[in-house]
């Protein structure tokens, strides 16, 4: 059976070599046991210096990967404001960098960062290992995946590897991608719509965004802030302002609000943003409801090991 | 020893560190030729990646729709190469130093390259967009405008420019477009200053917005495009591979070089060790052939240059029947007394090559030099006429031949001793030739069994061991015989016989023992033992006996004088005793036997002959002894009855004594007949079986 679908998968690589947007992979390998500790530490709110804080906090695993609060923007511990909203951690392996700006190369780098922002968990390093060195368990395990005592590079290394098994396949869309199924007029209205309105020059590839640095206000200019994390906040060049990473449209109707600072509450607020700040136009009813129809089929099953840590 | 394995040693360290030096060398060589290609394989890797990537960007800029994803992979590929090429193990070693900064640099220009890339996606993306919708909003505007309005008809015109502009110039790499583009943004901006329709405000701004994006995005991204594309690293990898293959080359070479240098020491050692082993080889001979020098000295005499008496040892066990013929030089110490050791040595030497041209046609025969004066002749025996043959003729040869020597001339005899089918070849062969040096007459002596060999030497001393253990517990005793006088039939006197009575009771006469007694000088104690015991019955029962006595007893004074002492302590006694002498060849000393006679007769002891008339009878000296009786001897006596010529001898001693007064006493009678004759002839006394055995008791 696994042959079979190695094989399907490869033909439908093939076949749809031509779409700009590529199904997830089923099956990606990491090491269980590894992961396992990983969940541990992101759902440990004992990691955050108010001892209510953890990684779970704002990247909420029943909430599609992101932060389930209405707040725009999330907050970290004793209720501080923190400057952005909280990305989806959910196939967060596939980008190409990590955080709004791009910051981090890879996910072990992106999981020190909330670690030591001051106003999201609020921890050094030694009281991570502190507090982890006291922990018989956690000794344990660390001990037994990396020989050492609990470090907090080997903290991240633990939550990277647990974030690379958040991956979501088989939403609808992959499905149709792969040749399994056919999509509806309406879904099919959408993606062509996604297509020709010009979403999918900066919204393409197997996460659906994720892969390059865009500018937000290409058109009609977006509102700018010292505090925004765009790439301006790291190369302090005027061309980089309101530059992010594309985020990812993979799952977008679970992760609500949407946009680096949370300002659009709903999707289809969210569309209208775009379309005016970005495209220049306005989307029409029926427009946004094939674009609705569309974003549905791209909600992907949840993560697999989300089951089997559960059981 | 010790120095050979040192010097083995030495010569076995250093072949072997050549051999190591070499497999070394070919080990460091083949991983020189490993790294090198595998090096080149990198680098030819991240110029093909690096290729695919421009190619990729060229596709992203074309196509409408483009994965980004598929740039990114290519990105992170390449940066994996330029790792794994970096981490190289020749730059570990600090080899190849400047081709390692090179390929940092072009690390470097590639991480520099990189944000050209990311600002070429991030610039391509609105370009891409804003050239569609500069499309469509000239197509939308065809609706929004009324083609009637001269305004609203230069609006669409200059729209029309604009879309033309760009769309001609786009693939260019002129950029003087850009200013027209510039100028028609800002001819828009001045109509719609005065347009009072929303809708129609909104179509151009919108138009501008993208003209905007158009005019500021284009030359970043025509600028990173063309970085992007001309940017050397492909060239510069491919002269570092180049540098980097003839740094290799180098090494290569140096490592040849050494190795065949290696080589060289080792064809060297071996040669060494070749030498080494030649010249140990031929010491190893020199050895060799002084061993065999030294072996042959200890088995050859060196004045004859025969084998000696060890190799003769070693000799005979290789022979399957031995017979050995020893050759014995007569009187030899004569010869070196007379003429000199010297002229002896050249009679040895010339005696050796006689003897071995004589033993040349015996089988497997070898002559050895088996003693100062003896020569051996060791060969197969053929059988023993023909041994005879040969020791008669080896006789004649040099007894009757002359031989001439240093100007004299010598007479040479030998003896000779011969002995076959015997373990002890040479002892017997000795034995032999004592024998034929007792003769005055045989030369030559073949060894019989019945010499007194080993074995006869273990019976006798058997015999001896019986005899003084006999002696000790007075089992030699006497036996009597009586002497009768043949007309009464009465015993007129008893002859002591002596006997050795074994502890089993078995009786043994003194032929098994009287013998050994002779050569063990016990004869005088059993002489005494039986005179003593013979007096001792004389004293108990009043009769009269006769005692054997030998002539060593006589002669010997010290012996002698014991018996006198007995006879002294038993004088009333010693007119009973008489004393029996043997005549024999051993009766040389008349002289010391008067003696003794005369001493004996002083206590009236009277005086036998004993066999008489079997050998050289001296009747004068006889006569002079003052003799009582004769004993005519048995062999005359047992068939008297038959042999004429017996009775005639016995007839004449019987004249003899009758003149001289001497009694005759006829031994041996064993029948009726035989004491019929004596009778007849006159024959006073007789001893024998007929008349009675020897007995312990009277």
């Amino acid at each position: 059976m696994k042959n079979i679908l190695i094989i399907l998968f490869f033909i439908t690589v093939f076949i749809f070599a031509g779409e700009p947007i590529k199904p997830i992979t089923l099956h990606l390998k990491y090491n269980y046991q590894k992961a396992k500790l990983g969940y541990m530490l992101f759902m440990d709110p004992n990691l955050s210096s108010s001892g209510k804080v953890s990684c779970a906090t704002c990247h909420d695993l029943n909430h599609g990967g992101a932060d389930p609060r209405k707040t725009a923007v999330s907050a970290g511990v004793n209720g501080q404001k923190g400057s952005s909203n909280a990305p989806t951690v959910f196939n967060s392996y596939f980008g190409f960098r990590q955080f709004w700006n791009g910051r981090a190369k890879n996910l072990d780098t992106q999981a020190g960062g909330p670690l030591h922002n001051p106003v999201e968990m609020g921890m050094d390093n030694q009281k991570i290992q502190k507090y982890l060195r006291n922990n018989k368990f956690y000794v344990k395990e660390f001990k037994a995946i990396y020989h050492e005592k609990p470090t907090a590079k080997d903290v991240a290394n633990a939550i990277a590897e647990f974030e690379k098994a958040l991956f979501t396949p088989n939403c609808k869309f992959d499905k149709y991608l792969r040749g399994e199924i056919k999509l509806s007029k309406e879904e099919k209205k959408g993606y062509e719509l996604f297509k020709t309105l010009g979403c999918i020059t900066c919204h393409n590839g197997v996460d659906i965004g994720d892969n390059s640095y865009q500018k937000m206000g290409v058109i009609h200019p977006y509102k700018w802030g010292k505090n925004t994390p765009d790439r301006y906040a790291i190369t302090h060049k005027k061309s980089d302002k309101n530059v992010f990473k594309v985020p990812t449209l993979r799952n977008i109707l679970l992760t609500a609000p949407y946009f680096h600072d949370g300002s659009a509450k709903d999707i289809k607020e969210a569309l209208n943003s775009m379309a005016y700040h970005n495209l220049g136009l306005k989307l029409t009813h029926s427009e946004i409801k094939a674009l609705i129809a569309f974003f549905k089929t791209l909600t992907g099953q949840k993560p697999a090991i989300l089951k089997r840590l559960s059981r | 020893m010790k120095n050979l394995i040192l010097k083995s040693f030495i010569v076995v360290f250093f072949a072997f560190v050549g051999v190591f030096g070499v497999l070394n060398q070919k080990s460091k060589m083949l991983y020189e030729i490993k790294q090198t290609s595998y090096f080149s394989m990198q680098l030819q890797l991240i110029n093909n990646h690096i290729s695919k990537l421009k190619n990729d960007i060229f596709r992203d800029k074309f196509y409408l729709y483009f994965d980004n994803d598929i740039i990114n992979k290519e990105i992170k590929k390449i940066d994996m190469l330029f790792n794994i090429a970096l981490s190289g193990k020749d730059f570990k070693k600090n080899q190849h130093k400047d081709i390692f900064f090179a390929l940092k640099n072009e690390k470097k220009r590639f991480e520099k390259l990189k944000s050209s890339i990311y600002e070429f996606l991030r610039y391509n993306a609105p370009i891409k967009n804003s050239s569609m919708y500069l499309s469509r909003i000239l197509e939308k505007s065809f609706d929004t405008f009324n083609m009637n309005n001269k305004k609203d008809r230069d609006t669409i015109l200059l729209f029309s420019k604009s879309e033309d502009s760009i769309f001609f110039n786009i693939n260019t790499s002129n950029n003087t477009f850009m200013k027209n583009i510039l100028n028609y943004n800002k001819k828009l901006y001045q109509l719609s200053k005065n347009i009072k329709d929303s809708k129609k405000r909104e179509l151009i701004e919108v138009f501008r917005a993208n003209l905007g994006v158009f005019t500021k995005s284009f030359p970043i991204l025509q600028k990173d495009l063309n970085t992007i594309l001309t940017l050397p690293i492909e060239n510069n990898i491919k002269k570092i591979l180049n540098r980097y293959i003839q740094e290799s080359l180098k090494e290569q070479e140096k490592i040849g070089k050494i190795s065949n240098f290696i080589l060289i020491l080792y064809l060297l050692s071996i040669t060494v060790i070749l030498f080494f082993i030649f010249y140990t080889e031929k010491e190893n001979l020199k050895l060799k052939k002084i061993s065999k020098k030294l072996y042959l000295s200890t088995i050859t005499d060196k004045l004859t240059g025969l084998s000696n008496r060890t190799c003769y040892k070693k000799d005979k066990k290789t022979f399957k029947n031995p017979s050995l013929i020893l050759i014995n030089i007569n009187d030899f110490k004569d010869i070196n007394n007379l003429y000199g050791t010297d002229f002896g040595d050249k009679v040895l030497q010339i005696l050796s090559k006689k003897i071995d041209s004589l033993s040349k046609d015996m089988k497997s025969a070898k002559v050895y030099r088996v003693g100062t004066d003896d020569f051996g002749i060791l060969s197969e025996f053929q059988g023993k006429n023909k041994l005879i043959k040969k020791v008669l003729q080896i006789l004649h040869e040099i007894n009757n031949t002359i031989f001439e020597i240093d100007n004299h001339s010598i007479d040479i005899s030998i003896s000779i001793g011969v002995s076959y089918n015997q373990p002890k070849l040479l002892e017997c062969a000795d034995i032999a030739l004592k024998k034929v040096k007792l003769s005055y007459t045989t030369m030559y002596q073949i060894y019989k069994d019945d010499f007194n060999t080993a074995k006869n030497l273990e019976k006798n001393l058997e015999i001896l061991s019986r005899l003084k253990k006999a002696l000790l517990e007075h089992r030699v005793i006497p036996y009597f015989q009586p002497i009768v006088n043949l007309n009464s039939g009465k015993i007129v006197k008893y002859e002591a016989l002596v006997r050795l009575i074994k502890k089993d009771g078995e009786v043994l006469s003194p032929f098994y023992f009287l013998d050994i007694a002779k050569k063990a000088k016990l004869i005088s104690k059993i002489t005494e033992i039986i005179l003593l015991a013979s007096l001792k019955k004389i004293r108990e029962e009043s009769v009269y006996i006769s005692v054997n006595i030998p002539n060593s007893n006589m002669t010997d004074i010290k012996i002698r004088d014991k018996i006198i002492n007995i006879l002294e302590l038993n004088k009333d006694i010693t007119n009973h005793l008489t004393f029996e002498l043997l005549e024999s060849e051993e009766m040389m000393s008349y002289k010391q036997i008067s003696e003794f006679i005369t001493l004996v007769k002083k206590y009236n002891c009277k005086i036998s002959i004993d066999d008489f008339g079997s050998g050289y009878s001296n009747f004068e000296e006889l006569l002079r002894l003052n003799i009582d009786t004769l004993k005519i001897d048995g062999t005359l006596i047992k068939n008297i009855d038959k042999d004429k010529t017996s009775q005639i001898i016995t007839k004449t001693i019987l004249e003899f004594t009758k003149k001289t007064d001497i009694e005759l006493i006829a031994e041996f009678v064993h029948s009726k007949e035989v004491a019929q004759k004596l009778q007849e002839i006159g024959i006073k006394f007789a001893q024998g079986y007929y008349f009675g055995k020897p007995a312990p008791n009277i």
